[in-house]
């Protein structure tokens, strides 16, 4: 079973790092069975209804930097163009989940904080209602950040998942790395904030996610 | 006729007390337990039992060895037709469809250090001839030490690559361990909704309470089985 991650350089950012962390997490993800794919802007140009979505993405505010916040967004559309199935960010790291049958439109594997969406299982139209969800957001007074505008696909999925509209499916065997419960050491599967992996002094995360646990 | 063999160990026994209605409804005509001849193996009064191999986990060819002589002590029930073997902590909601040839559960493909393509956890199930071609591979396996690092789910799947045969999927949900409540819901989800048939990885009691309470089998704790 493929598992896909999606990845486009971004030079403002000079996140070169990612590169090598891609490596170990395609390393990380084979070693429990799965196949792992990158998926890049090319593959979400493959969506039939790739300008619309595109433009729609482009209107929405961010404080990130370059097109950071847009290709969290193409991820979505990459992965409806791929026919759905299992999406990780590339910081979120298996520990012993085994090829697991999307049993719904969308299945959020992070319960963490409401919804992250840093391990998601879903069809092709559970990736194609999260684009729709995302092309048809209507700013709040509170998107803001630094006092600028600012949205992201994670305050999207927090305030759309589960609603009677967009139902979904929980399997929560996903933990943080770092949570004051410790069960990141004994879960199915770790995300690697970069907040918190920054606080401790764990950048590049590539170093250092080996030795975590 | 279907036979099915469930492999335990001593720090199971408990488990196998609670999940044996859970094997049941796998729809076997009979049941055997596999022990261990190093250890004290629960299994219910009337169940014929077999101790096979030592209370040790992945170590050297001991599970690729208990795997074959299961099936092996399994061929002599000459009127069973189809062969099933499953671990203490795999749990059924329906009964296991009629096997011609292999069927387990596709758990993953290929992983470094290991030859087989695509490695299977149980149920492994087989029908009679094959089951007496995988005991020949497999016993083949064991001497060349073409073992996959001593892990059935491996071994199982290198013995029928070995073999150029096919395993059919069996639909269900499996971890090593299931650890959340959440996660134990989505599992019995599987099979209630999705033609599920089966779910391994059942280690806490708690887990097969949410299980068994979304599947409407009664949790009847004060039910007395044979001891």
């Amino acid at each position: 079973m493929n598992i896909y991650t999606f990845y486009e350089p971004e030079p403002i950012l000079a996140d070169h790092e990612n590169e090598q962390l891609i490596e170990l997490w395609k390393k990380n993800w084979a070693s429990h069975g799965w196949e792992p794919c990158v998926l890049k802007t090319q593959d979400a140009e493959r969506h039939p209804e790739w300008q619309k979505y595109r433009d729609a993405f482009a209107k929405l505010p961010s404080v990130n930097p370059g097109k950071y916040e847009q290709y969290c967004y193409y991820r979505w559309l990459a992965m409806a163009a791929a026919g759905g199935g299992w999406m990780a960010d590339f910081d979120t790291f298996n520990y012993g989940f085994n090829p697991t049958e999307i049993i719904d439109d969308l299945v959020m594997a992070s319960t963490h904080n409401g919804a992250v969406p840093c391990l998601v299982g879903g069809t092709q139209k559970g990736y194609q209602n999260v684009c729709l969800w995302i092309s048809q957001t209507t700013l709040r007074d509170s998107d803001r950040e630094n006092d600028k505008p600012h949205i992201s696909d994670m305050i999207i999925a927090q305030r759309n998942f589960g609603q009677i509209e967009c139902p979904y499916v929980k399997l929560d065997i996903v933990r943080q790395y770092g949570d004051s419960d410790e069960k990141w050491r004994t879960s199915l599967a770790v995300h690697f904030p970069s907040d918190v992996m920054k606080l401790n002094g764990y950048m590049p995360k590539w170093k250092y996610i080996a030795t975590l646990r | 006729m279907k036979l099915m063999a469930v492999q335990s160990h001593f720090s199971a026994n408990e488990r196998v007390k609670r999940h044996w209605p859970f094997y049941e409804r796998a729809g076997a005509d009979k049941i055997i337990g596999i022990g261990r001849e190093d250890t004290e193996v629960w299994f219910p009064g009337g169940i014929t039992v077999f101790n096979i191999g030592k209370d040790s986990y992945v170590d050297g060819d001991n599970l690729c060895k208990r795997l074959v002589q299961t099936f092996e002590r399994m061929l002599e029930f000459e009127q069973y037709d189809n062969l099933i073997v499953i671990e203490q902590d795999t749990i059924f909601y329906r009964r296991i469809p009629e096997i011609t040839g292999y069927a387990s559960h596709h758990a993953g493909g290929k992983m470094g250090g290991f030859n087989a393509n695509v490695f299977w956890h149980n149920p492994w199930c087989t029908d009679r001839t094959s089951a007496e071609a995988f005991v020949r591979e497999g016993n083949k396996m064991i001497l060349e030490g073409d073992i996959e690092n001593g892990e059935p789910d491996h071994f199982w799947g290198r013995a029928i690559e070995r073999m150029n045969a096919k395993c059919e999927h069996i639909k269900g949900y499996t971890q090593n361990t299931i650890s959340t409540d959440q996660e134990a819901v989505y599992a019995a989800k599987v099979c209630l909704d999705h033609g599920g048939v089966f779910v391994h990885g059942v280690d806490h009691e708690e887990t097969l309470n949410i299980i068994g309470t979304m599947w409407g089998v009664c949790m009847d704790s004060e039910r007395t089985i044979d001891e």
